[in-house]
């Protein structure tokens, strides 16, 4: 079954890089959920101020190069952006044939506690690594911030280039969440540690799927 | 772009004037079917005597082969309904079928079948019953072997060979990403030949079979009907009554085509399947219900327990020769009709699982036809068992009429044979529209949604060939032509079952993302970067102490981690 939706999210997930010159710098990850060349992350790596692309990392080799030199990337723009709940939709500016799948986006809700997950990613898209790698996880349990947003907790020690991949559930093999970071609760409940005591963690969040799913659907 | 008519609606338009055709395929099938017709109305004496000489040659010499390849075929569909490719979806993991389970059943069960079982669901019991191969003639036990026979020609078997042939088309064609011809189920053994003239010679021997199976059946066809309605209304039986009728079921094939698949193709197989439900109904209630309900399970138990027998049987040691009119002439008669069938079997079926198509297109057409020949040829036994009689000497007479006569056993005869004259005539419509489709399909490079002019052209075509045949002669001579197709085709199909097997087998769900490269783009270097906070902990916003978040982002550094104090 994981093989299974590794094969149907192979070339989803992509590398979100921001242009400077003659050269792309990596800034984390990003996914398509729509034919018309829609892509999700968060909202947070994809800083307004930045000329965006995107590269698409599923390649034909089996043992394809770890590092790109040279990379073919996408022009995007940011079509919408939700900063409170930590999601953008980008939009690749190009008229290219995409095919997607239905019934990619599901919801936080549907997912058990406890069931399988798959995080993909291009978690060190920062040290050169080019290439997305596919992890799991369970479903470690459902929170929602003081504000009100949906987190999704995995007990799977996320990497900073996972930011913006997709959180797949293994049930259904449907995007439950946009990948974050680190699941810090000093972060979100602003209760520090004694000093002394230090906090391991090896959770991780990502942002429900939901509001990404919304700006898609006020689109499209 | 998931469904199959998405595959060719960026070749379709809607225009008229839009035009798809394979060259080679199309102009060859068009002027050897024409060409065809002119010889065979020239001499068609002398050829129905080459081709009945080759078909009774086929029947004595290859029945155990034909027998064989039923057999194999059958066991093949039920071990991979069972295996682990019946998961695999046709078209694709996320495949949606383009039709409800009502409108794919009505259609295949139009397509595959109606037409003759109207005229031999109460026809063959009869002949069984009146001239029983393995019990004495007119007996309880003669009736019993009659239904068993019966059975074993219109049950699993034909329905197997649909499924094989369909299944094979499809799975290539939505999976494999092949034309929706017959060519590409030769893809494994031939790779890419097949789009050169190996597959154009195969895709135009199908497509020269499926006109001739189909026009002439419509020519034979319409004779039957013209029999029945002289029965009923003493209407003059003669060649411009049949040339009208031929006329308004192609005009009728016609619109269906040119409205399509869900406007016109399903409409009309809904329609018909409801009418012939009506009529199966009201002969079940005003019959002899009692009698048909007993032998319904009885029918039911007697096939299951003695299929492996009957299906074996080659009459080796009775050294007759009634197989070869009867059981070999129907194997060879599936056969040949399963490229045909099939094909709109599977154009039909996008989105469904291997074990969905197999149990929709084996099992449930299987159980409607055994429904209906129990409710018809059940009550013609009855009737010359119990009854009046008559039935057996009017099926030696004319089979089309045996139909109405059983009717005339019943009240408002005359409101249920009109029904009946109605069912057969969009029978017809809906073979003849479904034959249409597919040499559509085939002779536009395997086009699943082939334009509207190429569709008038076919549609129109199979009425003109009926015709002419009908006024010229000949339609027995290139029916029988068609069947002995069956001999090669059967060679087809045991290599089909290798070819299918060998596909399955390799077969990998295709990744459900794709993307076009972007050739406009030049390439960049990457160069360094590395996380910036306000990326790494854009969620401090949700901290719910302001101040708690200054200071933790005063006491952090890069990353999260802890920094010099």
């Amino acid at each position: 079954m994981v093989e299974q939706i590794h094969q149907r999210f192979q070339g989803s997930c992509m590398m979100l890089m921001r242009q400077t010159g003659d050269g792309v710098a990596f800034l984390g990850s990003c996914f398509l959920v729509h034919s018309d060349g829609y892509l999700l992350t968060t909202s947070r790596g994809a800083p307004e101020d930045a000329d965006l692309v995107v590269v698409p990392t599923s390649t034909e080799e089996i043992f394809p190069r770890m590092t790109r030199d040279q990379v073919a990337p996408l022009p995007v723009e940011v079509v919408s952006r939700d900063t409170a709940h930590d999601t953008a939709l980008l939009k690749i500016v190009p008229e290219l044939e995409i095919r997607i799948p239905d019934g990619v986006l599901s919801d936080g809700e549907r997912t058990p506690q406890g069931a399988t997950v798959m995080a993909l990613g291009v978690p060190f898209g920062y040290y050169g690594v080019h290439s997305v790698l596919a992890t799991h996880a369970l479903l470690a349990g459902r929170l929602q911030t003081s504000d009100g947003t949906r987190l999704l907790i995995i007990d799977r020690r996320v990497q900073y280039g996972d930011a913006g991949g997709p959180l797949i559930s293994a049930s259904d093999a449907t995007v439950i969440g946009i990948l974050g970071n680190i699941f810090e609760p000093t972060h979100f409940t602003g209760v520090e540690p004694p000093q002394g005591i230090a906090l391991h963690t090896n959770l991780s969040y990502a942002v429900s799927i939901e509001y990404g799913a919304a700006m898609l659907a006020a689109l499209v | 772009m998931n469904t199959a008519e998405s595959q060719g609606e960026n070749r379709n338009s809607d225009s008229w004037f839009a035009v798809d055709i394979h060259p080679w395929v199309f102009f060859s099938s068009a002027t050897i079917i024409i060409g065809a017709v002119v010889l065979t109305i020239l001499f068609h004496a002398r050829i129905d005597d080459i081709f009945e000489t080759i078909q009774t040659s086929i029947a004595s010499g290859a029945g155990w082969f034909f027998v064989a390849t039923m057999n194999i075929i059958l066991v093949f569909i039920f071990v991979m309904m069972a295996s682990r490719h019946g998961d695999i979806r046709l078209g694709g993991s996320d495949a949606k079928p383009e039709f409800s389970v009502l409108g794919w059943f009505a259609m295949l069960f139009s397509a595959g079948m109606g037409i003759g079982l109207l005229f031999y669901s109460v026809a063959e019991p009869m002949f069984h019953f009146i001239s029983s191969p393995t019990a004495e003639a007119g007996t309880p036990e003669a009736a019993r072997r009659a239904m068993d026979l019966t059975f074993l020609h219109w049950g699993l078997h034909p329905w197997a060979i649909y499924a094989m042939v369909g299944l094979a088309l499809a799975f290539f064609s939505f999976n494999k990403g092949l034309p929706l011809s017959i060519r590409s189920v030769f893809h494994p053994v031939l790779g890419d030949r097949i789009h050169g003239a190996a597959g154009n010679i195969i895709d135009i021997l199908a497509t020269v079979a499926t006109l001739f199976g189909v026009a002439t059946s419509l020519g034979l066809g319409v004779q039957q009907v013209n029999a029945g309605l002289n029965h009923l209304f003493g209407i003059e039986q003669n060649t411009t009554v049949q040339l009208i009728l031929i006329t308004t079921i192609t005009a009728a094939a016609t619109w269906s085509v040119l409205a399509g698949l869900s406007a016109g193709i399903k409409r009309l197989s809904e329609l018909n399947l409801i009418l012939a439900g009506l009529l199966c109904l009201f002969v079940l209630v005003v019959g002899p219900t009692v009698f048909i309900l007993n032998a319904l399970g009885e029918n039911l138990g007697h096939y299951i327990q003695y299929l492996p027998q009957l299906s074996t049987w080659n009459e080796t040691y009775e050294a007759t020769t009634w197989q070869h009119s009867w059981t070999v002439f129907y194997w060879g008669w599936w056969i040949a009709w399963s490229p045909f069938v099939g094909m709109f079997i599977a154009r039909v079926s996008y989105g469904r699982t291997i074990r969905e198509f197999i149990l929709g297109v084996l099992f449930v057409p299987t159980l409607i036809t055994f429904l209906w020949l129990t409710i018809f040829g059940n009550s013609a036994l009855h009737v010359e068992l119990f009854g009046a009689g008559g039935i057996g000497r009017a099926v030696q007479d004319n089979i089309p009429v045996a139909l109405f006569v059983l009717l005339d056993n019943f009240p408002l005869t005359a409101i249920t044979s009109m029904l009946a004259v109605i069912v057969i005539i969009t029978f017809f419509v809906t073979s003849s529209d479904s034959g249409s489709m597919v040499i559509d399909i085939i002779t536009a490079g395997g086009n699943p949604d082939p334009p509207k002019l190429q569709r008038l052209f076919w549609a129109v075509l199979e009425g003109a060939v009926a015709a002419a045949l009908l006024v010229g002669g000949g339609l027995v001579a290139l029916q029988t032509a068609a069947i002995t197709t069956g001999l090669p085709f059967a060679l087809v199909l045991l290599f089909m079952i290798y070819s299918l097997f060998r596909g399955l087998s390799t077969y990998k769900e295709a990744p459900g993302f794709s993307m076009l490269p972007y050739e406009h783009g030049r390439l960049l270097r990457t160069i360094p970067s590395h996380p910036q906070p306000e990326m790494v902990h854009g969620h401090v916003m949700w901290r719910p102490h302001r101040k708690n978040t200054e200071s933790a982002r005063g006491r952090r550094g890069l990353f999260g981690k802890r920094g010099k104090q």
